[in-house]
Formats: C-alpha cells, sequence, structure tokens
C-alpha cells in the first residue's frame, strides 16, 4: 500500500503549512487558529495511527483483565455477574493474543516484496522461465490490484468503480489463502 | 531502513553501470540521487524569485526589467512563476519561469526540453524558449524560461480530474479540436530531426533494438532509484519487454506526454496556440506516441463503446488520420508492444518516483502525488490487460 496513511496525512500537512498558510490575510485571525490546530491534529495523528491497532487490543486484553477483578469481587448471585462475565467472553473471543509490531511487520513485508521482486527478475533473464513464471505473476497482480484499486476507488480515477468490492471483504479473509 | 533515501556513491554507481541509458538522462537522474540526502523542498517567496530573475536578466539582457512575478498553479512535476519582461527597447512580454523542485515526478533534463521546444518552433506551435539555465547557475536549480501562451488546456466548465486527465470535451470541440490533434502529432513524428540542434539527445541506431533497450533501461532505473514498496509486476514487465523489444524502423522525435492537457487552445477559435511539455521527449519508433496518446486513461468510451482517445477523437479515425498525414504505417503488434511499455511507464511515475518525492518532501505538489497513486493502480490493472493482449497477439 503506498502511500499509506502517515504519508498522505504527512503530504497534507506540508501543503497546508508550505502554500495555504503563507496566503492567508493577516486579518483572518479565526482562520489562521483553526489552521494552526489543523496542522497540530494532524501532526498527532500521524503518530497515532501506526499505534492505534494496538492500543485498541490493549484495552481489549488491559479491561479483559480488569473486568476479572471486578467479577471476583462480585457475589456470585450478583445480578450483574453473568453480564459483565458475557462482556469479557466476547472480548477474548475477538482480541488477538499478541499484537505484531506494526512497524516491523511492514519492514518484514517489504524485505519479502522485494525478494519476490528479485526473484521475478533474475528468473525473468531466461526466456522459458520468465514464460514459466508469467501467469503466476500476473494472477497475483490481478488479486493485489483489485485490493490496492478498491482502497483508493475515492480518488476517481477508476474506470470502473462499481465493479470494485469493499476493500474490507478482502481484507478480513487476509489469513486465508486467497485463491 | 530505506536505503534509498541516503544513496551511496557505490549505489549510484553500480547503477548508472546496470542500467545504460542516454547521456543526459543519465545526468539529471544522477544529479537527482546525490541531492537525494539535501533538505525537502521549501517554497520560495516570490521576492526571492523576482531577484533571481532580475540578476539573471542583468546579464542576459542588460536593461531588462522584470515585474509581476507571480506563482503559476498547475505544474505537477515542475514549479511555475509567470512574469512581465520589458526589454530594452520598451516592448513587454509575459514569460514563465520553469523550475526544477528538488525531486520531481519526472527527473529530466532541462537543456533537453530547451532543445527540442527550439527545435520544434515553426514545425509546431510551442512556447517560444529563449534561455535556459541547465545547471541552476542562477536560479539555484535548473531553469528554463519561455514565452508566455494565451490559451486554456480545457473548456471552462469541463469536467475531469487532476493534470488533464479525463478532460472532457464538448461535442464542437471534439471537431474542431480532433484533427488538429491528429495533425499535430503526425508534424511532430515528420520533423527532420537530423538537420536540427538537438545535441543533447543521443541518436538511436535505426532497425535495431539497441534504442528501445535504452528506453528499458531507463525506466527500469528509475524504479530501482525511486520504488519503496517492491513490486514483481514492474520487474517482470521490464524483463518481458527485453524479450519482445521492436526493431526501431524509423527514428521519429517522439513528444512522450502528448495528450489533453498538454496543449494549449484559443477558446474563442478553438485552434491550437502550443503544445507544452516536451521534458520526456526523446528520439524513438512513433508507435510509442501513438501508444501513448491511445492509453485508456486519457480518453473514454462513448455510448457506442468506441474508444475517444484523449477525449477528442474515435481511435479508428485518429489512427486512419495519422496514416494519411504521415504515410508511416501504424502496426498494431507494436502499438500493443508500447501500451505495455507506456503503462509500465505510468505506473513508475507515480507509484514509484510520485512517492519518493513525498517520502522526502521534496516536490512543491506532495498533496497531488499522493493523490495520483490512486492512477498508479489503474495503470497496473491495465498493464495486465495489455500484457494478456499482447501475449495472446489479440
Amino acid at each position: 500500500m503506498v502511500p499509506d496513511t502517515p504519508l498522505r496525512l504527512a503530504a497534507v500537512q506540508k501543503a497546508l503549512e508550505d502554500i495555504v498558510a503563507p496566503v492567508l490575510p493577516p486579518d483572518a485571525d479565526f482562520a489562521r487558529e483553526q489552521l494552526a490546530l489543523i496542522v497540530r491534529s494532524l501532526a498527532l495523528v500521524r503518530k497515532q495511527i501506526p499505534q492505534e491497532y494496538a492500543f485498541h487490543v490493549h484495552d481489549a486484553h488491559d479491561f479483559s483483565a480488569f473486568g476479572s477483578e471486578v467479577a471476583a469481587c462480585l457475589p456470585d448471585a450478583h445480578p450483574v455477574r453473568g453480564e459483565l462475565t458475557q462482556a469479557i467472553e466476547d472480548v477474548r473471543a475477538i482480541a488477538p493474543p499478541v499484537v505484531p509490531d506494526r512497524t516491523a511487520l511492514e519492514q518484514a513485508v517489504r524485505a519479502l516484496r522485494g525478494a519476490i521482486e528479485t526473484a521475478v527478475q533474475q528468473a525473468g533473464e531466461d526466456a522459458a522461465t520468465l514464460r514459466a513464471i508469467g501467469p503466476v505473476v500476473l494472477e497475483h497482480t490481478r488479486r493485489q490490484t483489485l485490493l490496492e484499486r478498491a482502497w483508493v476507488a475515492d480518488t476517481g480515477f477508476d474506470r470502473d468503480p462499481a465493479s470494485l468490492p469493499l476493500p474490507e471483504t478482502i481484507l478480513y479473509s487476509a489469513g486465508e489463502t486467497p485463491r | 531502513m530505506d536505503s534509498k533515501q541516503h544513496p551511496t556513491r557505490e549505489w549510484i554507481d553500480a547503477l548508472r553501470l546496470r542500467y545504460p541509458t542516454e547521456r543526459t538522462i543519465d545526468q539529471a537522474l544522477t544529479r537527482k540521487l546525490q541531492a537525494r540526502s539535501g533538505p525537502p523542498y521549501v517554497p520560495s517567496p516570490v521576492s526571492e524569485i523576482a531577484t533571481r530573475l532580475e540578476r539573471f536578466f542583468a546579464h542576459a539582457m542588460p536593461g531588462a526589467r522584470v515585474s509581476q512575478v507571480a506563482p503559476l498553479g498547475g505544474g505537477a512535476s515542475k514549479e511555475q512563476f509567470s512574469f512581465t519582461l520589458a526589454q530594452p527597447d520598451g516592448t513587454e512580454a509575459r514569460h514563465v519561469l520553469r523550475r526544477e523542485p528538488p525531486e520531481s515526478v519526472v527527473e529530466t533534463h532541462r537543456l533537453r526540453e530547451f532543445q527540442m521546444m527550439r527545435a520544434m518552433a515553426g514545425t509546431v506551435p510551442v512556447p517560444d524558449a529563449p534561455w535556459v539555465d541547465a545547471e541552476g547557475q542562477w536560479f539555484d536549480r535548473p531553469a528554463m524560461i519561455s514565452r508566455f501562451v494565451e490559451g486554456v488546456t480545457k473548456a471552462p466548465g469541463s469536467g475531469g480530474n487532476v493534470t488533464g486527465l479525463g478532460t472532457g470535451f464538448s461535442s464542437e470541440l471534439q471537431d474542431a479540436l480532433g484533427g488538429q490533434f491528429v495533425d499535430l502529432l503526425a508534424r511532430i513524428h515528420q520533423f527532420d530531426w537530423q538537420s536540427a540542434d538537438l545535441y543533447a539527445f543521443d541518436r538511436p541506431e535505426p532497425n535495431s533494438t539497441a534504442g528501445v533497450h535504452q528506453v528499458i533501461n531507463w525506466w527500469e532505473r528509475i524504479w530501482e532509484e525511486d520504488s519503496f514498496e517492491p513490486m514483481p509486476i514492474i520487474r517482470y514487465t521490464a524483463q518481458w519487454l527485453r524479450a519482445n523489444a521492436p526493431p526501431i524502423e524509423r527514428v521519429v522525435v517522439i513528444h512522450h506526454d502528448f495528450r489533453a492537457g498538454n496543449f494549449l487552445f484559443d477558446p474563442a477559435t478553438a485552434q491550437v496556440t502550443a503544445v507544452l511539455d516536451w521534458e520526456l521527449a526523446h528520439l524513438g519508433d512513433y508507435h510509442e506516441d501513438l501508444a501513448w496518446t491511445l492509453q485508456e486513461g486519457y480518453g473514454y468510451r462513448d455510448a457506442q463503446g468506441r474508444f475517444i482517445v484523449c477525449g477528442l477523437i474515435e481511435q479508428a479515425e485518429f489512427l486512419e488520420r495519422y496514416e494519411r498525414a504521415t504515410g508511416f504505417p501504424v502496426d498494431p503488434r507494436k502499438i500493443a508492444y508500447y501500451s505495455v511499455m507506456n503503462t509500465w511507464k505510468s505506473a513508475i511515475i507515480v507509484l514509484a518516483t510520485g512517492i519518493r518525492c513525498v517520502i522526502g518532501g521534496k516536490s512543491h505538489q506532495d498533496i497531488l502525488l499522493t493523490w495520483l497513486a490512486g492512477f498508479g493502480h489503474v495503470c497496473v490493472d491495465t498493464l495486465l490487460q495489455h500484457l494478456e493482449r499482447a501475449e495472446n497477439g489479440s
């Protein structure tokens, strides 16, 4: 996925700071104040986005533990005990046990993509291997491009946006082999 | 760690060796890499541009006066400023300064653009380009000055996305501009470049694939230099292009971005007033230009399913008129080959170089470049279709 969201926001922030802010009229105090807050909010969000999912998972584990401690203090027959226990189980059923480090994951996937790219490049120097590898590369590109197009459909460049699936219908089956 | 953001001399030298291409293209790409570790783009105050213009003209045209300096909108790849130049004899004219940002979505050589525009004057309407600062001696970064030409790239109120992509024309404008559009391309391709002062350009050997391989090297080197996220399809296509390269039978001037958005016309008379954006021009096979102009993303399909090239003229009419005007036969297999190559190049421009500019904060149009990445994925989808068609011979 290029550009990722933090990079997009960096470009937005830069355009506001470099291009828009200097041309605001000197007496537009309210607009200047709002723009300053927008820029600071963007800077904040850029730092937060990579950690946001981990924050949610942290909450899931932390509040599960906390809820269990609260439940342990309740008498067995207390009327809220069943509801509380069910809510804890609902969260535990969804929350992954460990959150991968997003930056490490991104780097590892990028390295894997690079290794595949190098393999394709070097194998492709031989005509027979190039023919053999072609269908595999094209089929994967077809799947990947469908996701990428769906991801950025709102930019308005796609010739057939109505045919695109919602990105989430592809993303939430990511654990399965997409065949 | 993204080592491409801090290129070593050894890495740059290895790339130059691995991907031999034209001399001045090599110079432009090498200069880009050597400056990559430097500071990001910071807009120059208009007063600074005015001072640089005044210093330049004190040298180039003593007695001339510069006034009304203002930034111009548009220009995805270069900064543009308009200004009025009063010459010592009292005549006044608006001009345009085109200056490179620290890194651009297309890294090109100002001397090439300058020479090609001067060479084409009189063959097709182009802005008069009297001055170039190819090494950035006067303007801090390489720059070129041309006369301002009146005209518009699209009719007021017409649709379209950024940079002229998907620009729509009324049927009246299609009737008036479609024929001119083809005839201008024909004149570019018929131009006698061998008699022109184009020393910045390498001349491909006719009836050989060497010139095609130079173009593949040019763009694969850019992918190697700029890509952030590896994409195996880009490498596969590079190898496919090498394996299937056709010889260049007739060497012509290739504009390389001949499409709606890159010419100006007078909305009152519907006459083309200037062909713009010569920065990617080179010498090669005319099918390369034809396939560029025929790209799906630049046109649309009408109610009958016919493809309207650049929103201006139906595809069959475009090709027939071109063949009549030039006498050059259009080979569908070469169109298929160059459709693969051009779509591949477009994907490299927006998904590698555009993103690399944003990572370094190097351009004046970072926000536009992130937006254009959406076009890149459409390019890859189109690339798939072109590869399959070329493989199947359909």
